[in-house]
């Protein structure tokens, strides 16, 4: 799973070479599969014993940000992960992390306004608002998943008030966003009933994991509209 | 649209209003090099072109704009992006300043020349003319020394020739686009003394626009087949005009096949994946050479050292049948692909880069060995003296800044503002080495030709016995990349820095080379947390068992386990050497501490107790801890290891969170 977060921008131009105009997000590895040198653990300030079930994505954000230590990926570095076996299992995980996402992102100290587009694969930072005196830190990641809710929201809505041009817009606005949506899933190549299921699955675990990293982050006093789950980098040397 | 704009502006230039332009002009160079200079990565900013030489014809005057970027810019910095995005924002306004993709080239880099690399042949001519103006910044000194060379001039003509092929046809279908190029020409041809072909060019009956007015000629249109073909054929007289002044020098390449049929040109025909597109219309024949490097510098590294470069002669006008061949390619999808093109006896190379198929010109003087290759002659060939001097000159200037840039990343990779997980394409890393080092055989004072990876191989043994033994290792890690397990598999995980201490020495042509063992040795220590999964710790153990690369300590955190967990300890005591710490607690950030202090070894690799290790997990993470000593975390992938019965939850898992099942 990828999550993303705004790396530090300096806007006081102290470093001239921290300054720049554009921010990309940011990846990091999981703890399933993580080597660190114990110098560089020590370095950076070691695991924080605060960051539950977080502490890798925190650990990755300071090296990320250090002016000397990398994070290097190497493509036959590979293990197997089982995974949870029961749906049950997989939301409670979701919910789990996307609770504690927040503390990472309020642990940099940054307050303003960043705004991400994240199409496919490529993380566009729309637009982005950076300043001490603003009391919080709101972080949106624009993806397919949010806008098709919030046109079935808008179709409810406009069924209710009767307004048959906005439900028309709505279905419009629908036609275009859902196959962008479900295109991850269509590019598998399973049954049709396992896509539908795989759809539902993904859908749940989606408002399980959004839902969860956006209370969860209010109480580090960010405002956070998450990257909703989308599948991971794959391109590899074959 | 941009037609339309320019033409309003360059007849309301002949009125009064010209003044009101003048300040447009004035103000959106003096707003680009404002917001240009904002950014921490440029150092100068200089202008050429005919505005700045105060003779604009608005609407149509050039304003072509030099960015020097300062030393602590790299290439690998995103500072070009950022820069093409603040270019971009001000040219929406300011459209005269020109779209960004043209003027890219025009970044300058001073930490390329820093290394040794020579500057741009155009930035270079420039400068040497001293033709730049100062807008914002310092020039710098020292870029470029001496008198205008041949080869700077014959590398602008090539220039002039990739640009009418590259443009915009409709931009080409301009008399105005045409008057340009041959403008620049007759500069060029005077500039290198030919002042009589000047004076014939300019009373061409063909290129009587040359003495009309800009505005004049900006309402013509002009047939751009014509006009490239007479074009190349100039620049051909040109090119041929500067060869002839030298004396000639025979060059014999030696060849290191074992065999002297190995070098025979081969004349059958190829079969380019694009070939079926161009089946039903007879205009291009197909043939092929073995693959010669292009030249003698190491820049134009686009074939492989192995196999054949297929050489598309264009049997039509060049001008068509070019930009036939850029639209068949450019609709495929993008691949290392390359070729050369035909045209007229010139010879171009057709590559097909991510977003736009380029086409380089390469002249019979520089790339005099290509020709003679074409022709069928692999060893033998004649170019001018003194063009040939300046391109070993040039070339060894170019091998010692790429012998400098492999000193500077030895053991250290240089942290850049952006990516926040650093990968390389080790395929193209070596492949590139390889391309240089066989670039550097083909020049003075070896000269040799060769043609496939291994006799570069065997010559590199031969000449540096104290590299042989890397240089074997090398060899088989390469050929393993390619699935090709003849020569044995390679556990060298240290090649990464060997190759770099092996080529800074072998491009500066030290005498004898030294280089580290391929194998090197890091501790590590394999850090489990577990709690209550005494099956699954069990598989984990199992698997940490067939490592390739055995762990050198298995360091497990029981975090308060009530099972069977330290049973199943005891029973892969003798396999493993497991030592088990506890921490009552149940909290994993502390454990993982408590592993990272108490770990007997440098390197800690974290694995979960419920994932299994593939077999060369470890060997994997040493060699990423070995390339470089800033390298702090190095991860990998995380596969998906399928349940027992397939179910949608094991679905989502393949799909979205594991990279493979």
């Amino acid at each position: 799973m990828i999550i993303e977060l705004p790396l530090f921008a300096d806007s006081s131009r102290r470093n001239p070479a921290g300054a720049r105009p554009i921010r990309m997000g940011f990846f990091h590895f999981s703890n399933n599969n993580l080597s660190i040198r114990r110098q560089c653990a020590r370095d950076i300030g070691m695991y924080d014993l605060n960051a539950t079930k977080s502490e890798d994505v925190d650990l990755c954000f300071r090296v990320a940000t250090s002016p000397t230590w990398i994070a290097w990926r190497e493509d036959d570095a590979v293990v197997r992960h089982k995974g949870r076996r029961t749906l049950w299992g997989l939301i409670t995980q979701m919910w789990g992390w996307g609770l504690y996402v927040g503390y990472p992102y309020a642990k940099t100290g940054i307050h303003g306004i960043f705004l991400y587009w994240l199409n496919g694969r490529d993380h566009t930072l729309v637009g982005r608002f950076e300043s001490g005196r603003f009391p919080v830190l709101v972080c949106a990641f624009a993806t397919d998943f949010y806008f098709v809710n919030a046109l079935m929201i808008l179709l409810i809505a406009a069924l209710c008030l009767g307004s048959w041009w906005l439900a028309v817009a709505a279905i419009v606005g629908l036609l275009w966003a859902t196959p962008r949506y479900l295109a991850d899933i269509g590019k598998m190549q399973m049954e049709r009933w396992a896509k539908v299921k795989l759809a539902i699955v993904h859908y749940a675990t989606n408002v399980a994991f959004t839902v969860a990293a956006f209370v969860g982050a209010l109480r580090h006093r960010v405002i956070l509209i998450p990257s909703s789950v989308f599948r991971p980098d794959i391109t590899r040397r074959s | 649209m941009t037609w339309l704009l320019q033409a309003i502006v360059l007849l309301l230039s002949l009125t009064p209003l010209k003044s009101v332009f003048a300040r447009i002009y004035a103000l959106g160079v003096r707003r680009v090099v404002a917001a240009l200079a904002s950014h921490p990565a440029v150092s100068c900013i200089l202008g050429s072109g005919s505005y700045f030489e105060n003779r604009p014809t608005y609407g149509l005057s050039d304003v072509d704009l030099i960015i020097v970027l300062n030393e602590r810019m790299t290439r690998a910095d995103a500072s070009a992006r950022e820069i093409a995005y603040i270019y971009e924002r001000e040219q929406r306004i300011f459209q005269f300043l020109g779209r960004w993709p043209e003027k890219e080239a025009n970044l300058i880099y001073l930490s390329d020349i820093a290394a040794g690399f020579p500057p741009p042949e155009s930035f270079r001519m420039r400068y040497k003319q001293g033709t730049l103006v100062t807008l914002y910044g310092e020039m710098p000194h020292g870029i470029a020394r001496g008198a205008i060379t041949n080869s700077e001039v014959i590398s602008e003509i090539d220039t002039l020739l990739r640009f009418a092929l590259v443009a915009d046809p409709r931009y080409a279908e301009r008399q105005i686009f045409w008057k340009r190029i041959f403008t620049k020409l007759i500069a060029l041809a005077e500039l290198i003394d030919l002042r009589d072909f000047a004076d014939v060019m300019r009373k061409r009956l063909d290129l009587h626009f040359l003495r009309d007015s800009d505005t004049r000629v900006f309402f013509r249109k002009e047939d751009p087949a014509a006009m490239f073909s007479v074009q190349l054929q100039l620049s051909r007289q040109i090119i041929d005009a500067i060869g002839a002044r030298h004396p000639r020098q025979k060059v014999t390449l030696h060849p290191l096949a074992p065999n002297g049929a190995q070098t025979a040109p081969a004349r059958e025909s190829v079969a380019p994946a694009f070939r079926r597109e161009f089946a039903e219309r007879n205009e291009i024949s197909f043939t092929s050479i073995p693959s010669v490097p292009i030249g003698f510098a190491p820049r134009m590294l686009y074939f492989p050292i192995e196999g054949q470069i297929v050489v598309m002669d264009l049997l039509d006008s060049p001008y068509d049948g070019i930009l036939h061949l850029r639209k068949t390619i450019g609709r495929r999808p993008p691949s290392d692909e390359n070729a050369l093109v035909s045209a007229d006896g010139f010879l171009f190379i057709i590559s097909h880069q991510p977003t736009f198929v380029d086409l380089i010109p390469l002249d019979p003087q520089q790339f005099a060995n290509v020709y003679a290759a074409v022709a069928g002659n692999l060893t033998e060939f004649e170019a001018s003296a003194t063009i040939l001097a300046e391109q070993q000159a040039q070339a060894t200037a170019m091998f010692h800044a790429l012998a400098n840039l492999y000193r500077i990343n030895d053991q250290k990779v240089e942290k850049l503002p952006h990516p926040c997980i650093y990968r390389e394409d080790e395929g193209e890393v070596i492949e590139n080495a390889l391309r240089v080092l066989r670039a550097y055989a083909a020049g003075a004072p070896d000269w040799t030709l060769v043609l496939r990876t291994s006799d570069l191989f065997d010559h590199l043994r031969c000449k540096h016995p104290g590299g042989a033994e890397f240089l074997t290792e090398l060899q088989r890690y390469q050929r393993c990349m390619y699935g090709d397990f003849s020569l044995g598999h390679t556990e060298a995980n240290n090649l990464y820095h060997c190759l770099h201490q092996f080529m800074y020495q072998a491009l500066t042509g030290a005498a004898a080379i030294a280089v580290d063992p391929p194998h090197a040795h890091l501790g590590i220590t394999v850090g489990v947390i577990t709690r209550n999964r005494a099956g699954d710790l069990a598989e984990l153990l199992e698997s940490l068992t067939h490592q390739v690369r055995p762990p050198d300590e298995v360091l497990v955190v029981d975090n308060g386990s009530t099972d069977r967990t330290q049973e199943v300890l005891q029973q892969f005591g003798a396999r493993l050497p497991i030592r088990c710490k506890f921490l009552a607690r149940a909290d994993i950030p502390a454990a993982r501490n408590l592993v990272i202090e108490s770990a007997a070894h440098e390197i800690i690799s974290f694995i979960d107790d419920d994932c299994i290790s593939e077999p060369r997990w470890l060997a994997a993470v040493e060699r990423g801890f070995l390339r470089a000593q800033n390298i702090g975390v190095v991860g990998g992938w995380v596969h998906h290891q399928p349940a027992p019965q397939r179910s949608t939850v094991d679905n989502y898992y393949r799909a979205f969170h594991h990279t493979k099942s």
